[in-house]
């Protein structure tokens, strides 16, 4: 089955008179690791919120097709039990944090579903392990750095342990320090468990070890779909203003002059061993 | 021109924000600060209008002692682009929100209309003239309040994490904004942590870490030390790291942007 | 303002009192508020400030008491009891008596705070049955006092860059200057409470009404101890402060 599916999907916000997302079709498998990019107001928030049941269940307005988590249908299930299929990480921790200590905040969803106490604690325990913080446990939110804020909101949600896991910018905010930390964390959670991966971010350098694929929203419609380093090299999606990083331009500007490459390089260490193999021919 | 000289700066609760910094940029330069959350950037930056006084220490702005002058004395001349738009956009519609800081320093009228006119024409906002700022979306919020900055034409700009939440366009747009202050001879300050935006961009970077200055200089010698870059996580940009790989280690002149990258290439094949 | 905000966040200690059942510690602190209440000898005020003192002491909030705002406060108003107190009756006793019982219902009443962090509040809450909603609300409203506090201080620091100059004009222009800092004020707490809404729904806040919870409240030993004790004390204490 299928992790998330949009079938024709449309949502138009009520009072507003242009959809914001229009004939969105997606399929996204178990385990994959996706990358949504698009502009503001390409429809990104939109789409994230159609997936817990925010839409349209808090946010009411024109639907148009169907939106399928885990094989429930959002519209008729509830965004509480939504819950425990899709984990969202939101772009700032601060206000996903509701509790005065760690071990308590990452309790905050066990506890919503009634679990019993000794589940709690295992689940408490466990989502602290894995994201090796079990040190801050006994920590306020305001003695945190950021990095480390993230790092508790996520364990917040990994403690629901969803199936599907949402990531809306979460480099955005981080140094680059704490930024690599982030990426190795999702890149250790990915080996241990088959989690599927839906995340935003403008900063795709960092996370281009992670991806298997990309899908770039433009003005509410899906503008590019495929493998990552495909679709960032194709030209269809230069209007959604997506940040091309400098190994890909360069790339394509080899190319104009009459080199020619295999695959599409996207970090520096790929393009060198192309060129090498280059000069052999 | 901005003069820190043996800065030291505690909190009043007496955690200490900064150490012993010594720093001079010239008018006409374009800086960049980078470091850690948490490294004192924003502390930093925020002594450069006088919102900040030293603890000890003395900073100078165009000569004058920042303890000596108000916030809007010396923020005539500095103006600084702070991250979150939310913290600022308030006026009823977006012209007199550009308006705000023109009335507050006492500008002539023609030039708050001239001003006004401008800033919306650069930063594509004309058609937004008269709706409220709160109906924008976060990518305009942000190009209008560096609009409403760079309306009264401070002679030092300071930009706080500019980047985020930008699009490639936007991004464009910011380094033709740089390139007219520092065409017109004035001073650019960039706090950012986004090295593959700045590269090729900014000469000259300064890097903050837990409250001292650790490095001051010429962007790419400043990169090329692997300890320092290594300590603070940062990544070279990729036109960087291929000059190193292609041609080994500098002083040479690496590839500013992809188009030296290329003739390089190509030249190197024939 | 940094100051104030500052003195919002909670800091967690662990002394012996901290370790008590905090049902247990909010009785002591009842207790001591109690007898400063019902005290009206010299010697008598005396002893429960030397309570309240010890309770201090004990939860190694001292420090915390001695915050510079605070004191300031204090010093004022008793100096200013005393004085009034003085000149209206002559009396020196009466005067020191009211004005060491205005530091020490002060100092009782700060001694929630310093004893008591906001979860423990929020979890005696919780153990008396109140409605979740309204424990939840409580809560979250004191984590997000220092967070919005900061937003506040964001808010002036940027409006200030922009030629905001606040204590500068007429009585009418002051009023005028609030509305750039108001303005964003409202809204990025708007903000901030519907990501916060949205953050409690995706994780299932709701989800059944008979929610569970990571810790519960039971007494121990030494609880049942403290709590001997000091309803001990204090019942000597009323007999010999009422009827002795």
């Amino acid at each position: 089955m299928p992790a998330i599916v949009f079938d024709r999907y449309g949502f138009t916000y009520a009072g507003a008179t242009k959809p914001s997302l229009e004939e969105i079709s997606l399929t996204i498998e178990e385990g994959e690791t996706v990358l949504l990019a698009g502009s503001s107001g390409s429809g990104k928030s939109t789409l994230l919120r159609s997936l817990n049941g925010l839409i349209p269940h808090m946010y009411h307005g024109k639907t148009l097709g169907r939106v399928n988590v885990n094989g429930f249908d959002v519209s008729t299930t509830s965004p509480t039990e939504l819950a425990t299929k899709i984990g969202f990480l939101f772009q700032n921790p601060e206000n996903q944090i509701f509790m005065f200590s760690v071990r308590r905040d990452v309790a905050f969803g066990p506890e919503n579903l009634g679990l019993p106490q000794e589940q709690i604690r295992n689940r408490v325990e466990e989502a602290l392990t894995l994201m090796n913080i079990t040190d801050l446990a006994d920590r306020a939110p305001h003695e945190l750095s950021e990095g480390q804020k993230q790092r508790v909101a996520l364990a917040g949600v990994l403690a629901m342990k969803p199936k599907i896991l949402v990531l809306d910018e979460p480099l955005s905010l981080l140094d680059p320090k704490t930024a690599v930390m982030l990426v190795e964390f999702l890149t250790e959670i990915k080996r241990r468990m088959p989690l599927t991966l839906l995340i935003v971010e403008h900063r795709l350098e960092l996370l281009a070890n992670l991806l298997d694929r990309m899908v770039v929203l433009h003005q509410g419609r899906i503008l590019g779909d495929g493998p990552l380093r495909d679709v960032i090299a194709s030209d269809e999606i230069r209007p959604a203003g997506v940040r091309i990083p400098a190994i890909v331009r360069l790339r394509a500007m080899l190319e104009k002059n009459g080199l020619r490459f295999d695959s599409s390089p996207i970090s520096t260490g790929e393009l060198v061993v192309q060129l090498g193999d280059l000069d052999v021919d | 021109m901005i003069e820190f000289s043996d800065v030291d700066f505690d909190y009043p609760q007496g955690q200490p924000a900064l150490r012993d910094i010594n720093l001079s940029i010239k008018t006409g330069e374009l800086v960049a600060i980078l470091g850690g959350n948490g490294a004192g950037k924003s502390t930093l930056v925020r002594h450069i209008n006088g919102l900040l006084k030293p603890t000890r220490g003395t900073v100078t702005v165009f000569g004058n002692n920042t303890r000596k002058a108000s916030v809007a004395e010396i923020s005539r001349r500095v103006g600084i682009v702070f991250q979150s738009p939310d913290h600022q956009l308030f006026a009823e519609t977006v012209e007199k929100e550009i308006d705000f800081a023109l009335r507050n320093f006492g500008t002539s009228l023609q030039f708050r209309h001239e001003r006004i006119r401008d800033v919306l024409d650069f930063f594509d906002l004309q058609k937004y003239r008269s709706s409220s700022p709160l109906k924008l979306s976060s990518g305009e919020k942000k190009r209008l309040s560096i609009a409403s900055i760079m309306a009264w034409k401070p002679d030092i700009l300071i930009l706080d994490e500019p980047t985020v939440g930008q699009d490639a366009f936007q991004q464009d747009k910011l380094k033709e904004l740089v390139g007219l202050w520092t065409d017109e001879g004035k001073t650019v300050v960039i706090v950012s942590h986004d090295l593959e935006f700045l590269w090729g961009l900014v000469p000259r970077l300064i890097i903050l870490s837990d409250g001292s200055l650790v490095a001051d200089g010429k962007t790419e010698e400043i990169l090329m030390k692997e300890e320092l870059i290594q300590g603070e996580s940062l990544h070279k940009p990729q036109l960087l790291d291929l000059a190193v790989m292609l041609r080994g280690t500098p002083p040479y002149h690496s590839f500013q942007n992809a188009s030296d990258a290329a003739k390089w290439i190509l030249k190197s094949r024939e | 303002m940094y100051r104030l905000a500052q003195t919002f966040v909670f800091r967690r200690n662990r002394s012996p009192i901290q370790r008590l059942d905090p049902r247990v510690r909010l009785l002591i602190s009842g207790q001591l508020l109690i007898l400063v209440g019902i005290s009206s000898q010299i010697h008598e005020v005396f002893l429960t400030l030397t309570g309240v003192l010890a309770l201090a002491i004990l939860a190694k909030g001292l420090r915390r008491l001695a915050n510079p705002f605070f004191m300031a406060w204090l010093i004022v108003g008793s100096t200013l009891i005393f004085s009034l107190q003085f000149l209206l009756n002559e009396s020196l006793v009466s005067a020191v008596i009211l004005s060491t019982r205005f530091i020490a219902i002060l100092l009782s009443l700060s001694i929630f705070y310093v004893i008591l962090s906001p979860d423990e509040v929020e979890q005696v809450m919780k153990s008396a049955r109140l409605p979740r909603d309204l424990v939840f609300a409580f809560s979250a409203a004191l984590r997000f006092v220092p967070v919005l506090m900061l937003d506040g201080l964001r808010i002036m620091d940027a409006q200030r860059s922009r030629g905001l100059e606040l204590d500068k004009g007429w009585p009418s222009t002051r009023i005028k200057n609030f509305i750039p800092l108001l303005v964003p004020f409202i809204v990025t707490t708007l903000v901030r409470s519907s990501e916060l809404a949205e953050a409690m729904e995706a994780r299932a806040y709701g989800a059944t009404p008979n929610r569970s919870s990571l810790e519960i409240l039971r007494l121990q030993r030494i609880d049942v101890l403290a709590l001997c004790l000091s309803f001990a004390i204090f019942s000597l204490a009323v007999e010999f402060f009422l009827f002795v």
